[in-house]
């Protein structure tokens, strides 16, 4: 019976260090000082359209609200999921309830880590996946015009989510795998500018393929097809294929697909729906060459059929 | 007695076709309103000049569309099965299904009222307009694929 004996001390002992390597490679990692060093002072003015390019509105704003009631960003809103309800937080100026009293690397940490002030993890509901691709100045010029934005006092509820998903020290694994500086889609040498532009704000602050893209059983996004569109995540039905083999898109010219974020009618004269509605009240508030850019990246993405089942025939 | 069933399920299979489908009826009406708002979007555009009689023709026949939109009629319950994108979110609230619509109506008739004197002005309408449109899909129609 000793080979038994030796047999269970081995796999106590193997058991143990997956624990103790599993805790060490959950640790929230923050930025380096290197990286802290390249925010430098933001510029208010600027950090308006890295404002609207990253959206934070559609889910932090005062849920209900309309018009500049939008600016105040209570949280509160309730996103149900596969994986539980997830409730925005209040991110206003508030001290105590929202970020009032964040440093600007405690804005960094958060936006590009996923990591707390606290060093608890986030949940990717808040798209830092995304957000890890944004260059530090734009971190720190969208640092300032949030300064600029009021102070609300409101606390939103927390999470509310299944086991294992409520274990917050599991996400460190998650970022192992799904969070990364690097370009999702790597555009030929010579690639446009505009192309390029397109890029970073579609895969950077507008965070276009949180939605647009399919997820895996552990809820990272499937890079292999980025933008194939996927079924809602929250609320119900499907988020469009937007690469060029996306049944509508497809007939899209650049203009037409700048028009519609623009305006929010597409060339056939149907309009916006859903959660791409307060997407596209965002996009409005762009540039004509930023909207311009994101067209020009959606026709040089490669194509994928739809990353959700088809319409169920009529019953 | 035979043909007494018979000749009633014909009367009842002609009354159901008499009666057209609300699916159909509610689609026909939103594509008419899709197109007018074209018309009006080809002006903000630049790719057609700006005609100020017949602007308001395409406005006047946006309010009768609008008019036309009954939604007891158009929604009667059990048509959110089918080949629809219309939102369980309809008949869970009917009352703010209506109000979107009334927001939409409201704003045609302003439109029809003081009709726009130059493109700016037709835009800064239109884009009203079409924020009823997103206002409305954004909680009561579901994307399908």
């Amino acid at each position: 019976m000793a080979w038994l004996k030796k047999l269970v001390g081995a796999a106590i002992v193997l058991g143990g260090a997956a624990a103790a390597a599993g805790w060490v490679l959950s640790a929230p990692v923050r930025l380096d000082t290197g990286a802290v060093a390249q925010l430098g002072p933001g510029d208010a003015a600027k950090g308006k359209r890295i404002f609207y390019a990253g959206g934070c509105t559609s889910c932090h704003a005062k849920p209900g609200s309309q018009g500049d009631a939008r600016l105040q960003l209570t949280g509160g809103l309730e996103l149900k999921t596969p994986f539980g309800t997830f409730v925005p937080p209040n991110i206003s100026q508030d001290a105590k309830d929202g970020i009032g009293a964040w440093s600007e690397e405690d804005f960094a940490n958060a936006m590009l880590k996923g990591v707390s002030p606290s060093g608890e993890h986030f949940y990717p509901a808040f798209p830092y996946a995304s957000y890890a691709r944004m260059k530090p100045t734009d971190i720190a010029d969208l640092y300032a015009f949030m300064k600029t934005l009021p102070a609300v006092a409101a606390k939103a509820p927390d999470h509310k989510l299944s086991f294992p998903f409520n274990i917050r020290r599991g996400i460190g694994l998650w970022k192992l795998l799904y969070l990364s500086p690097e370009p999702v889609i790597a555009l030929p040498g010579g690639a446009p500018d505009k192309v390029l532009a397109g890029r970073y704000l579609v895969e950077g602050p507008g965070h276009c393929g949180e939605c647009h893209t399919p997820r895996d059983f552990a809820g990272g996004v499937k890079k292999g097809e980025w933008l194939a569109g996927a079924v809602a995540a929250e609320g119900s039905g499907v988020v469009p294929n937007i690469t060029p083999d996306g049944k509508s898109i497809k007939s899209w010219s650049e203009a037409d697909i700048a028009n519609y974020l623009e305006t929010g009618f597409t060339p056939d004269f149907d309009s916006v729906g859903g959660a791409m509605v307060e997407v596209q009240k965002n996009m409005a508030q762009l540039t004509a060459d930023d909207r311009a850019a994101i067209a020009a990246y959606l026709k040089a993405v490669p194509p994928h059929p739809n990353g959700y089942p088809a319409r169920k025939p009529a019953s | 007695m035979r043909k007494l069933v018979l000749a009633i399920s014909m009367l009842a299979f002609a009354g159901s076709v008499a009666f057209a489908d609300p699916i159909q009826d509610r689609q026909a009406l939103m594509k008419e309103r899709g197109k007018l708002a074209g018309q009006l979007s080809k002006v903000v555009k630049g790719e057609e000049d700006f005609d100020a009689a017949a602007v308001l023709t395409t406005l006047k026949a946006l309010q009768a569309n609008a008019e036309k939109f009954d939604a007891e009629k158009l929604f009667p319950a059990g048509t959110d099965q089918g080949d629809t994108t219309a939102a369980p979110k309809i008949w869970e609230d009917m009352a703010g299904f209506k109000a979107a619509e009334d927001k939409f109506l409201a704003n045609t008739k302003e439109a029809v009222a003081s009709p726009p004197g130059d493109v700016d002005g037709l835009k800064a309408q239109l884009n009203t307009l079409g924020g009823d449109c997103g206002a409305c899909h954004q909680s009561y129609r579901v994307k399908k694929g």
